[in-house]
């Protein structure tokens, strides 16, 4: 028996309703997706952030809950480069924790490198240089803050680069009144915004 | 036997395809209330408030701190606030924790937060509790938490739970969010 078989194909008018109706489709998935893409990027930066945090927070708070503190000790870090404090512990160890921020310069042109930098005080060519260390005196491990983007941008004297992170360290404060011992440090990033930080507190020589 | 190799109509193409966007509708409209939930949760027994919680523990376990169990038992909990410390030093250290961990409430309940067959059960009374009727996210978090069923295994009977306001690093006095914890009393 010989088959007849159907080779009619589509009509003009039934390609072009389907292009359409994927077309629909498509124009209205794209928002939805990018969007979606986004949030994946934001949550993986809230976790390396949170990482980050949990790791650094829990080697401290160890410390502070187990041992106690008995002093802190606050200095500078060289000039105007952060922090460095050391921690006396009811066993009479001590703890340094040392917070390094050094902004680096973010504008893009002379003009404004000049502008907004000069006045700052920050060279033209300098990198941003952001990281926590913590541990016993002469062993102290360094806690790399994430990188979670960074711009290179090239350097007004000619050569080379320097680079800018997306995600900073915003601010620290470091305190000890009213015999407690507090440390703030406060992130910033674009798309996370200032609300994660490093929060400590302890009281000195609670009995 | 002639085959038939009509294929479907552009009808019976609309039809399945709103059929499947309608599915796919309901299960979005299911799940976005989960995502929301699930980005709840982040603000949930993080390390910071874990730490705030301890804390405030501490200063409940203090000797200088007589915990009114009457009262506990009939309204299910008891508010704590650092006046309560009749010690001045544990007084004083408390209020600067307080401050510098951005407290905003402590509140005491029995060790076992959820028991259907007492009418004291906190989970229960909560909602209608002066201290938390208007507070719906704390309200929330101890929905999220487990009734504790099993007994402690290092004896402890009570429980903290703490709520945070902390400050979200900008310049405003308004911008703040609110985190919680618990932990167990051991006294």
């Amino acid at each position: 028996m010989i088959r007849k078989l159907n080779n009619k194909g589509m009509s003009a008018i039934e390609i072009l309703v389907t292009f359409v109706l994927v077309a629909i489709i498509v124009v209205s998935m794209y928002d939805g997706i990018v969007g979606l893409k986004e949030k994946e990027t934001i949550s993986s930066h809230k976790l390396s952030l949170a990482t980050y945090k949990n790791l650094l927070t829990k080697d401290i708070q160890d410390d502070l809950i187990k041992i106690g503190l008995a002093g802190a000790d606050i200095q500078p870090l060289n000039v105007d480069e952060g922090y460095y404090v050391t921690l006396t512990l009811r066993d009479g160890s001590k703890r340094i924790l040392e917070v390094k921020q050094v902004f680096g310069c973010e504008a893009l042109d002379y003009d404004e490198a000049l502008q907004v930098c000069g006045q700052r005080g920050i060279d033209l060519n300098q990198s941003d240089e952001f990281s926590i260390s913590y541990g016993p005196e002469g062993n102290l491990t360094e806690y790399p803050i994430p990188d979670l983007g960074h711009e290179e941008i090239a350097n007004f004297s000619g050569t080379g680069t320097h680079t800018i992170y997306t995600l900073r360290i915003n601010e620290v404060n470091i305190t000890t009144s009213n015999q407690v011992f507090s440390l703030r440090i406060t992130f910033t990033h674009p798309d996370l915004g200032t609300n994660y930080s490093i929060d400590i507190a302890s009281p000195i020589n609670y009995p | 036997m002639k085959k038939n190799n009509k294929g479907f109509v552009l009808v019976e193409t609309l039809v399945v395809t709103v059929f499947v966007m309608a599915v796919f509708s309901v299960i979005y409209i299911n799940f976005y209330p989960l995502a929301g939930e699930y980005e709840r949760r982040e603000f949930y027994d993080d390390i910071d408030s874990k730490y705030g919680a301890y804390w405030m523990k501490v200063f409940v376990q203090r000797s200088s701190f007589s915990l009114n169990t009457s009262l506990l038992n009939s309204q299910g909990y008891v508010t704590f606030t650092c006046n309560n410390l009749t010690n001045a030093e544990d007084q004083s250290f408390c209020n600067a924790m307080w401050d510098k961990l951005y407290v905003n409430q402590v509140i005491v309940t029995n060790y076992r937060i959820g028991d259907d067959s007492k009418s004291t059960d906190f989970k229960r009374k909560a909602p209608t509790s002066s201290a938390l009727a208007n507070n719906p996210s704390f309200l929330a978090y101890i929905s999220y938490l487990p009734d504790f069923v099993t007994a402690s295994l290092n004896g402890a009977k009570y429980r903290v739970l703490v709520e945070f306001k902390r400050p979200n690093g900008t310049l405003e006095a308004d911008d703040f969010y609110y985190t919680y914890s618990n932990m167990e009393v051991i006294k």
